[in-house]
């Protein structure tokens, strides 16, 4: 039995059609002209109890639409979506229940006054159980460190403290399901950690369904097991990390940095580069590794001119992702 | 309940936090009394009482008209329009709508406790302000016991009006100046500054088929003892009814609403 099960989704919006300038905009005011913007468009998928599942595609993708519509605060165009049962944007109130939610951007607690205020807030908004408040609370202290600042008024945290906070008040009730949009926008390594971990540990100890999306490859490497993504509204994969990795991600980047000379690279692309940028002095190649690695292009540079440093990269999941869409979108091409 | 009494709690706490906006508003609020009293001094000047649809109208029961008019202004005056307006333009209200509790019984909370906060630290300046140095007339218990159930209506009324603008938002996005239409409706057809006792005959028979009446003017004839006791109960039963007939408009409304909403941002 899936938990989340979300069914040929899709979900347009109008946006009335604007004119350029002063008068444009004045016409725009009385003119009936919509475009439509199709923002999710036919997605199918379903996630299992107790999964982590990585939400991901470039901005603009449609994610946050897919995650506004499960947790029912907007209606499907066509298309549904079912949530423990539950059709979400019909039973809206019955559907909160059971699920916690983290808009990165934006804050549930209450602006102006301490924290513990807005804590005690849901707990009586949720009905939590003494006993049940009690051990959360002693476990988010903990892991979060919310004690530290939970007499302070919101306005007056930092992003990292805030972030943790919102992550207490949305796990207080236990949710069977927790949505995090972006939750570790904005943050330094250390607290990015330390949110990674606490994500991690819900999951586990509580077994927690977890729906993240995110623009960060470490939150996906370390937390995700399975990863949907999604790109103009279009699924485009959905699968496990590994698999994906295997299939798009042979892609290594390989910087040099060498006196100043005037090599010409072109004659690294018989060789399996795939690109390259080189200023004279900064070289930014790109490569398959089946075809080459980095030896053999630093011996090639070698060769030409002094060079003074290098670093490799292991290609990055927006890496990856484009590179996938680069080559669905060939493909669909050629069907043409 | 127990939330309930958590977000006014919390409604209440915010106002707090907000004294020199207080201390403003105060101030606005008395400079704005005294102006309203001195002009009724200049206007009645000459004579020892005015005409009116309901009789003759002598000064002082202007004066306390015009400060139950305040009063009632302070306790009943809610920000749920504005509210409504902010939280969909930056789709914030996505955070009111993921909680098992419906927006209603949020914002109403909302407006529950910054009304105690009003009540306890805005209205109180006013009062002493029209005991001391005008002739604000007490008019007797029962008069005061029926002045709150209308009140309390009036409130109610007020709420639901400026709910039901507030969801139009979910087609317009912004509805602030819609919140100014209805506020100067209520100015006018309400009464707060004149009553309708001096409306001209047209103005006061449109105002008849309007909610708005039922805010201001018709609580405060109950107050100043300008209606019998089959008047208070006509009035406080019509009120019941344009609450009712309220609800109905707002559920439709909501229902029709919340599938246009679009949670802006993200
Ligand atoms: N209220 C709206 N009105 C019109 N178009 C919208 C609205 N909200 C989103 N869109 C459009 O729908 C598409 C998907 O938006 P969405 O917010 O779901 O993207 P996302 O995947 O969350 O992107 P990001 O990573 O930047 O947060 C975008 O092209 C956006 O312009
Ligand atoms: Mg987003």
């Amino acid at each position: 039995m899936s938990i989340i099960k979300v069914e040929n989704l899709t979900k347009q919006f109008k946006r009335t059609k604007r004119k350029k300038g002063f008068f444009g905009a004045i016409k725009t005011l009385f003119s009936n002209e919509y475009e439509i913007k199709t923002a999710v468009h036919d997605v199918s998928f379903s996630v299992e109890k107790g999964e982590i599942v990585g939400y991901i595609g470039p901005n603009g993708a449609g994610k946050s639409t897919t995650i506004k519509t499960l947790v029912g605060i907007l209606v499907p165009t066509s298309g549904n979506a079912e949530v423990k049962g539950i059709i979400p944007y019909q039973s809206r109130i019955e559907n909160a229940r059971n699920i916690g939610v983290v808009f990165g951007q934006r804050t549930q607690l209450w602006w102006d006054i301490p924290v513990v205020d807005s804590i005690n807030l849901m707990r009586h908004m949720y009905k939590i159980q003494d006993a049940l408040f009690e051990e959360n609370m002693k476990i988010f202290s903990q892991v979060l460190g919310i004690d530290e600042f939970i007499n302070t008024p919101v306005r007056q945290l930092s992003l990292g403290q805030r972030m943790r906070a919102d992550l207490c008040v949305s796990l207080l009730h236990s949710p069977d399901i927790l949505y995090l949009d972006e939750p570790t926008i904005g943050l330094d390594v250390v607290v990015k950690e330390n949110i990674r971990n606490f994500i991690k540990k819900i999951n586990k100890e509580m077994g927690t369904t977890i729906v993240l999306t995110t623009h960060d490859m470490d939150d996906i490497e370390m937390l995700c097991h399975r990863l949907i993504v999604i790109d103009k509204g279009h699924l485009m994969y959905d699968g496990d990390m590994g698999s994906l990795k295997a299939k798009y991600g042979s892609n290594e980047r390989l910087t040099i940095i060498t006196e100043k000379s005037d090599v010409d690279l072109k004659g690294l692309l018989a060789l399996g580069v795939s690109e390259f940028k080189y200023n004279g002095i900064k070289a930014d190649i790109q490569y398959e590794t089946d075809k080459i690695n980095a030896m053999g292009i630093l011996e090639w540079m070698m060769q030409r001119c002094r060079v003074k440093d290098f670093s490799i990269h292991q290609v990055n999941i927006e890496e990856v992702i484009r590179k996938m869409y680069r080559e669905l979108d060939e493909r669909s091409k050629m069907m043409k | 309940m127990k939330a309930y009494i958590e977000i006014i709690r919390n409604s209440f706490l915010t106002g707090i936090t907000y004294r020199v906006n207080t201390l403003l508003r105060i101030f606005g609020a008395v400079v704005s009394l005294l102006v309203q009293i001195s002009l009724w001094y200049v206007l009645f000047q000459s004579k020892p009482d005015a005409t009116s649809h309901i009789g003759a109208i002598k000064l002082s029961e202007m004066v306390t008209y015009t400060i139950v008019s305040t009063l009632t202004h302070i306790i009943i005056s809610n920000q749920v329009i504005m509210r409504l307006d902010n939280k969909i333009k930056t789709g914030q209200i996505a955070m009111d709508l993921i909680k098992p509790m419906s927006l209603k019984a949020i914002l109403g909370s909302e407006m529950i406790g910054t009304t105690l906060y009003n009540v306890i630290f805005r209205s109180l300046p006013i009062l002493l302000i029209g005991i001391f140095l005008f002739s604000f007339q007490f008019s007797g218990w029962l008069n005061l016991a029926f002045f709150i159930i209308a009140l309390f209506n009036a409130a109610v009324i007020f709420f639901e009006l400026s709910y039901i603008v507030g969801l139009t938002g979910f087609w317009y996005t912004t509805v602030w100046h819609m919140g100014r239409v209805l506020d100067n409706a209520i100015r006018v057809f309400g009464g707060s500054f004149i009553p309708l006792w001096f409306f001209p005959e047209s103005l006061y028979h449109i105002s008849m088929f309007l909610p708005f009446r039922f805010i201001y003017y018709t609580p405060i004839l109950i107050y100043i003892g300008k209606v019998d006791m089959k008047g208070v109960i006509e009035i406080i039963l019509q009120q019941w009814v344009w609450i009712a007939i309220l609800i109905i408009i707002e559920k439709v409304i909501w229902k029709f609403g919340i599938k246009k909403l679009v949670i802006q941002g993200g």
